[in-house]
This record gives structure tokens, C-alpha cells and sequence, in this order.
């Protein structure tokens, strides 16, 4: 098990090593300069040439590469062009802040779409279950900043229980500003979550050993919890380890929307003003988020299915037979 | 199943709980009835509290509370007066003095002296980002504690008003030169109100100096919320959790003035929208023709239009708020009189040109009108969209047939938009894109630039106007709105044509009611 953790945090490595390799390329091949868009429309050609200097932009594009990889290395990612400030205090200031708000957002996703989906499941073709789809489409298909605005609208503005925007300091203040953003990033993944613990069920349902079950008197609640919602676990969590990863780099509208000050919000803002170390450090620090929640869902499948504990531990005893002989 | 609800009924208990703390948000209220702190939604965050590098308009709508500057340009009577300044004196044409206030002190404590004067404005000179503002200045020198004497390499009549943008506040010397960098985030200057705190795409907060040499400020705390979602910051305003919003949106606006509880301010902005025709090239160099794209166009419909009336149509290169405006009329929008004119030119038939314009949705659309105008009398137009930096760019190196600029005079002077974009020396990069070079053209702007007789200079402006609405080599469009909702227990706002909206004086009275 501790074998196959570290191979996979090796393997991390040309993960990232790719990433900011075609992050850092693609990003200098889009038109744009950086010190015409800092120095904004009126500043002199002669200003541009002298901020062009300062950031070392006038160096070729590998040796810019290089020297970004190996000040990486050494734990730099370099200071924002746009502030000045060092990208790494920025992007370990707003991940919290983002963190928050996915866990939030899952969570939601979790307490809607899982018994949404388990009920789905066992009522299938009811009209509760073609509800649920319906609503699940919907939930998949509507834009996070259209439905932003409209729990805005009415649950700031019409009935005043949540802010508009902000994140509260305190923990209840922090809990108040957090239920509309959780709610507008949670429905979508929700739906999600909803159609693939439904499909993951129904495949459950129709195994003998669930009749096996039903036959030896066991009510339908042991069922469901311990027979059908058990073994239909898996790719629920990979579902939901999916979500949680998009949910942490992919938060930038629900952000924008409500003034969260997190990370998807510092991308954007980093984007707009081609601030090339931050979107590289952002991406970076996400990857390796992304990678690292990848990881755990790994993980978890060993303690969902004994199974897969088994072969790891299979491997592991082969491995050291072969070095024995 | 019995956990199962047990659970349910903690959520809906955690739920009623964060419902119980509800309720708008509401700040503290002093003796007299009005809050301690005025809550403003602003559209971005700061980029630099270092005022001579952050020059966005919702920067400095911040900084220029902490910062003061030389002199300042009274909002209301638009007069130059006095700030760290006392006063002045106009040594000669090239020469100022100015007798530094005594007793002014930074945030930290230190003395405001002649000393802090030079080290800020040779620093705002040597900044790639405000330079163009302050580089009329050949030296700063100190004469004694409290005077210096500024020497310009020419006469140029503005320097006050330059003087008075915020990109030339003064700092505190030794603070400042000990680490250069300290300014971005841990600001010191001698304004009216002190750096409490930022947290990035959140918020910054100021407290007041109640040792402003102008009296301590009408409320104690500022808190500047960012709201990027222009949607948003109206919510924000109408559920009271902020008291002023800037630049609403323009389909929000309506909801602002029907509210009985808001109010709507607005007032022409300082930035005009034109099309700048190349002289250098056919047929463009043809006076008539150029005169006949300028009458093609139907600007009070675009106002009306895609701009829903908020803005007026340009009858100047320069807004109505800046020095030396001089309304010579909108040019009538008259289709026949330009195919007339173009017959007269010799293109009865109209001719085939290029419209170019940076990938800015709005200015997308504004060209996308005009080329449906030109083509009515006969003009096939090519529109094309392009990257900001190649556009400026390729208009610089004079590629262009027409494109459509948007110019901001932000130092509130007819000099800085009309030595820029119309005097022949200054001619691509510099602004002048229509390629320019008139010798009438020039000497005008350059009374309007020497001359320190305001009379003089206005006569100037008023002269350069009329002959240059003849030449037409620009086509003047459209002067947009600057806009901001209010609560209607705000107090005492004024609305800057910038948007550096000064809040010392603004005082918000605890119920809207």
C-alpha cells in the first residue's frame, strides 16, 4: 500500500513537470503583451520597453522556461506581475478560502444527490424517479452564475436570510455567507452524483445475492445500506472524487458571482491580465490538489472493498517473493 | 431510520440557526445617529497601493484616501486649490514654488517635509507606470525645509492640474526608500484616512486620521468591498449590505432610481469615444471625405441605443468636465449631405475601406453600428477585431485606414488629449493616430500648453475646436456616463468624472427612512 502511494506521488512529478510545460507555452503563445496590459492604454512605448526588461520578458521563451522550472525547484514560484507579491502567499492565502467552499459544495452534492439517487434507484420508472431525472438534467445544465444571481435574488434580496456576497469572518457569520455559494457549486455536481448512484444502484439491484438477501427475511433499509448502497460505493466515490476535484479548480464563476475571495477568482483576475507566474503557480497548486484527490479516492477503495485491499497487499507479497527467489 | 432523521433534524436545527442570525447587515451607530463605517461596492481590487505603480480606477478610488497630493482640483468648482501645498507661486513660465503646509504628518508619524515632496515626485518620474503625468518636470528642488522649487524643461501651462493627479502623491521618504517595494500592500501617506487592513479580492479597510490637516474625516471607517459582478453590487446596495455601489450596471440602473430607498448619481465621464481617420492615406487624406464619415453617423442612436442613454453624443475630443471644452455642436447626422460630399470628393460611388477595434465587446459593437451606417451612403467598410497589443501596435506604425479609440483626459486638462492626439510631433505611439500635421493645428495646441493666462488658453481651445471640427479628423462620438447607486441616507457624495470619488466629507445616517 505504502509502495503504490509513493509511486503514484512519482508520478506526480511528470504530471506537473507536463502541465507547466504546456500552461507556460500556451500562455505565451496567446496574443497579448504582459506590460502593455499592466501599463494599460496610455502608457508610452518607452515604458513598455523598460517593464518588458524588468520582467525579463525579452529573454527566449526556453530559457524563460528553464529558469522558472529550476527557481521551482527551489520552492520559488516567482513574484505576480500585476502586485508584485510572491505568487506561493497568494495561492497558500485564497486555497482555504476555495477549500471551504468546495468541501461546502460537496457536501451539498452529497446530502441531495446520494438519497436522491438510492431512491431513484429503487422506486425506478416512478414518478419521483423521472422527477429526480428531470431535475438532475436540469441541475447538470444550468449555468452556476445564472443560478448564482437567482438564489441572490431571492433568498438575499426578497427574503434577507443570506448576504449577496462576501465570505462572513467568525464561524457563523462564515456559515450564513457560505449556503448560497455552497448551494449554487453543490446542484450541479449533485446532479451528477444523483445519476450515477441511481445507475450504480440499479446494477446492484438485479444481483442474485440481493434476492438471496430479500429470501432470508432481511427488511429493505439492511438491504439498501448494507447489500445494494455498499457494493454500488465505487463509482459513486470516483464520481464524487471527480466532482470535488472540479470543485476545487473549477469554482471561478460561483466565485466571481458571490465575491468569494478564493482561488478561482485569483486565476481569473491573474488570466485577464496575462499575470503568467500566478496562473502558472495557481495551476500548479492545483494540479497537485487534483492529483492528490485522485490519490485518496484510491485509497478509499480499499477500505470500501476488501477486495481491493487484498490485491494490493497480493502485490506487495509477489513483489517480495520474486526479490526472495 | 431513526438515525437517519435524528440526523435530518440536526441540519434543519444548524439551518434555523444560521436563519436566526439574519437579518441585513448593519455597522455601529454613533450618538448622532449615523454609522461608523460606509460600506462601498467596488468593481475590482486594488492592484498596488503604491501610488505611483497602481493606476486603475478602482485603485486609486482607494489610495487616493491614504495619499494627498501638491494641490488638488476642487471636484465642484473644478479649480486648482490647495493641499500639502499652502500655496504657490509662478516664478516664470518654467519655474513653481511651492511653501509646503507645516505640521503635516504621515500615518507613522513622520514630519511631511520638503524632502518627502522631492523624493515622491522623483520617483513618480521614474516609474514606467505614471511617468507620462509628471514628466514635464526637469528638477525638484529643495530650498529649504518646507519649499521647493519645481523646474520644467518647458513651459507647459497644465503642470498644476498634472500635479494634482493622484499617481503624483506625495510619501514618506524614509519609509518608503528603506524597502521600495513596502508601498504595494503596507501603504503610509499623509491623507485622510489610514491603511487598517486588506484582504485580497475581498475587501480593504481604512481608518481615519483624525490628524488630517483638513479636519478628521465625517465617518471613521471606510470599507471597500470587491463585488466584480455588477449585478451583484446593486443586490448588494438594494439589501443594504453596502451603502454606495460604482459603475452599475446600465440595465440595473432603472431598478436603482425605482427603489425608493436608492438614488442613482450620475454625471458625464471624462473619456470620449472616436474614430480616428489616417490622414496619411487615401482617401482619408480628402478633408470631404472625412467630413462625410462624420455625418454618416447616427450618434444620439447609439447613445440611445447600445448605451440606453447613459452617455451624450461628442461634439469635442475632450468631455464638457475638462478644461477648455468648447461645444462647437454635434455633427448632424445628414447621410445625404455625406453622399454629397463624397461626390465632391470625387466617390460618387463610395469606396472600400477598413474600421479596426481592439476585441472589447462594447467598441465591437459601437463599429458594427457604424459600419452599417457608412454602408448606407456607399462606404464598404471591413470591421476587424484585434488583440489590444496589436492594435496599438499596427495603428502606432499607421496600418490603419479608421479605428475606434476611447482617450480618458485624467488630468481633467484640454492639453493632455489635445497635444497627444493632435499635435504633429506626437504622431503614433505617442496618440496622435489620425497622423495630424498642421502647423495651424499645432500652434493652437500650443498656446493652449504655454500660455499661463487661463483666458488665453480657453480662447485657444475654442479656436483649436472649431477649426479642428472643419478638418475632421477625427469623427467624436459618444461621452459615456460615470455612475454610482447610493442608499438615500448617504450624505454629502460627489461624484468624481474619473471615479476617484473622494468619501472624506460622506456621512450615512443609520436607517434609509
Amino acid at each position: 500500500m505504502w509502495k503504490y502511494i509513493l509511486k503514484r506521488l512519482l508520478m506526480m512529478i511528470p504530471v506537473l513537470l507536463g502541465v507547466t510545460f504546456l500552461v507556460f507555452f500556451i500562455l505565451n503563445m496567446t496574443p497579448g503583451d504582459p506590460a502593455a496590459i499592466i501599463l494599460g492604454d496610455q502608457a508610452t512605448p518607452e515604458a513598455i520597453a523598460q517593464l518588458r526588461e524588468e520582467l525579463g520578458l525579452n529573454d527566449p521563451l526556453l530559457i524563460r522556461y528553464f529558469r522558472y522550472i529550476i527557481d521551482m525547484l527551489h520552492g520559488d514560484f516567482g513574484e505576480s506581475y500585476k502586485n508584485g507579491i510572491s505568487v506561493a502567499a497568494q495561492v497558500l492565502d485564497k486555497f482555504p478560502n476555495t477549500a471551504v467552499l468546495a468541501v461546502a459544495g460537496i457536501f451539498v452534492a452529497l446530502i441531495i444527490g446520494i438519497p436522491v439517487g438510492i431512491i431513484s434507484a429503487r422506486k425506478q420508472y416512478s414518478a419521483l424517479d423521472n422527477t429526480s431525472m428531470v431535475l438532475s438534467l436540469i441541475g447538470v445544465s444550468m449555468p452556476n452564475f445564472w443560478l448564482g444571481l437567482l438564489l441572490s435574488l431571492l433568498f438575499a434580496l426578497k427574503l434577507g436570510w443570506f448576504p449577496s456576497q462576501g465570505m462572513g469572518s467568525g464561524f457563523l457569520p462564515l456559515l450564513r455567507s457560505l449556503v448560497l455559494p455552497a448551494f449554487t457549486l453543490g446542484t450541479g455536481s449533485a446532479a451528477t452524483v444523483v445519476r450515477m448512484t441511481r445507475s450504480s444502484m440499479l446494477e446492484v439491484i438485479r444481483q442474485d445475492y440481493i434476492s438471496t438477501a430479500r429470501s432470508k427475511g432481511l427488511s429493505e433499509n439492511v438491504i439498501t445500506k448494507r447489500h445494494m448502497f455498499r457494493n454500488a460505493l465505487i463509482p459513486i466515490v470516483t464520481a464524487v472524487g471527480l466532482q470535488f476535484g472540479t470543485l476545487l479548480g473549477g469554482a471561478m464563476l460561483t466565485e466571481t458571482v458571490f465575491s468569494w475571495p478564493g482561488l478561482g477568482r485569483l486565476m481569473v483576475d491573474s488570466l485577464n491580465s496575462k499575470d503568467i507566474p500566478m496562473v502558472l503557480g495557481s495551476v500548479i497548486f492545483l494540479t497537485i490538489m487534483f492529483s492528490f484527490v485522485n490519490l485518496a479516492v484510491d485509497i478509499i477503495y480499499a477500505f470500501i472493498d476488501p477486495r481491493i485491499k487484498s490485491l494490493y497487499k497480493k502485490a506487495g507479497f509477489r513483489k517480495r517473493k520474486a526479490v526472495a527467489a | 431510520m431513526k438515525r437517519a432523521l435524528a440526523i435530518l433534524l440536526v441540519l434543519v436545527a444548524m439551518i434555523s440557526a444560521v436563519f436566526a442570525m439574519g437579518g441585513k447587515e448593519s455597522g455601529s451607530v454613533n450618538e448622532s445617529g449615523y454609522k461608523d463605517t460606509i460600506k462601498i461596492a467596488i468593481g475590482a481590487d486594488v492592484t498596488s497601493f503604491d501610488p505611483h505603480i497602481g493606476k486603475e480606477t478602482p485603485a486609486v478610488a482607494v489610495t487616493n484616501h491614504i495619499y494627498d497630493t501638491l494641490v488638488r482640483v476642487d471636484p465642484v468648482t473644478d479649480e486648482v486649490v490647495p493641499q500639502i501645498a499652502e500655496s504657490w507661486e509662478i516664478v516664470s513660465a518654467t519655474e513653481y514654488r511651492f511653501h509646503i503646509r507645516q505640521g503635516i504628518k504621515f500615518h507613522n508619524g513622520e514630519d511631511l517635509t520638503a524632502d518627502d515632496v522631492k523624493y515622491s515626485l522623483d520617483r513618480a518620474i521614474a516609474s514606467a507606470a505614471v511617468s507620462y503625468i509628471v514628466d514635464f518636470i526637469d528638477e525638484v528642488i529643495i530650498e529649504d525645509d518646507y519649499t521647493v522649487l519645481v523646474t520644467l524643461d518647458a513651459p507647459y501651462a497644465p503642470a498644476l492640474r498634472n500635479l494634482a493627479v493622484p499617481f503624483a502623491a506625495i510619501v514618506p521618504m524614509d519609509y518608503t526608500s528603506a524597502n521600495e517595494d513596502i508601498l504595494r500592500t503596507a501603504p503610509v501617506g499623509s491623507g485622510p484616512y489610514k491603511f487598517e487592513s486588506w484582504s485580497q479580492n475581498d475587501s480593504t479597510k481604512l481608518v481615519a486620521n483624525e490628524e488630517y490637516y483638513d479636519g478628521a474625516p465625517a465617518t471613521k471607517y471606510l470599507e471597500f468591498r470587491v463585488v466584480p459582478e455588477a449585478a451583484q453590487r446593486t443586490i448588494a446596495l438594494e439589501t443594504g449590505e453596502v451603502d454606495l455601489a460604482y459603475d452599475p450596471l446600465t440595465a440595473d440602473k432603472q431598478r436603482i432610481r425605482e427603489n425608493d430607498d436608492l438614488v442613482l448619481i450620475s454625471a458625464p465621464s471624462l473619456t470620449c469615444y472616436y474614430v480616428s481617420m489616417n490622414m496619411n492615406k487615401a482617401p482619408f487624406d480628402n478633408k470631404l471625405v472625412r467630413q462625410a464619415v462624420s455625418h454618416a453617423i447616427d450618434r444620439q442612436l447609439i447613445v440611445d441605443t447600445l448605451y440606453m442613454g447613459d452617455g451624450q453624443a461628442a461634439d469635442d475630443l475632450i468631455a464638457p468636465a475638462v478644461f477648455g471644452y468648447f461645444g462647437c455642436g454635434v455633427d448632424e447626422y445628414d447621410p445625404e449631405l455625406s453622399k454629397q460630399l463624397l461626390a465632391e470628393a470625387g466617390y460618387p460611388n463610395g469606396f472600400s475601406c477598413t474600421l479596426w477595434v481592439n476585441n472589447n465587446q462594447e467598441r465591437v459593437e459601437v463599429c458594427q453600428v457604424i459600419q452599417a451606417m457608412l454602408a448606407e451612403i456607399g462606404i464598404e467598410c471591413k470591421l476587424e477585431v484585434m488583440e489590444f497589443g496589436t492594435f496599438i501596435s499596427r495603428t502606432t506604425s499607421g496600418e490603419h485606414d479608421m479605428a475606434y479609440f476611447g482617450w480618458v483626459t485624467s488630468t481633467k486638462d484640454g492639453d493632455y488629449t489635445y497635444y497627444s492626439l493632435e499635435h504633429s510631433s506626437q504622431q503614433g505611439a505617442a496618440g496622435n493616430r489620425t497622423f495630424v500635421n498642421d502647423p495651424e493645428v499645432d500652434r493652437l495646441v500650443e498656446i493652449g500648453r504655454t500660455s499661463t493666462d487661463e483666458n488665453v488658453r480657453r480662447q485657444a481651445y475654442q479656436d483649436l475646436s472649431i477649426y479642428l471640427k472643419d478638418l475632421a479628423n477625427n469623427a467624436n462620438l459618444i461621452y459615456t456616463d460615470i455612475s454610482a447607486g447610493a442608499g438615500k441616507n448617504v450624505e454629502n457624495f460627489v461624484l468624481d468624472p474619473i471615479g476617484y470619488h473622494e468619501l472624506q466629507n460622506v456621512s450615512v445616517k443609520a436607517s434609509r427612512r
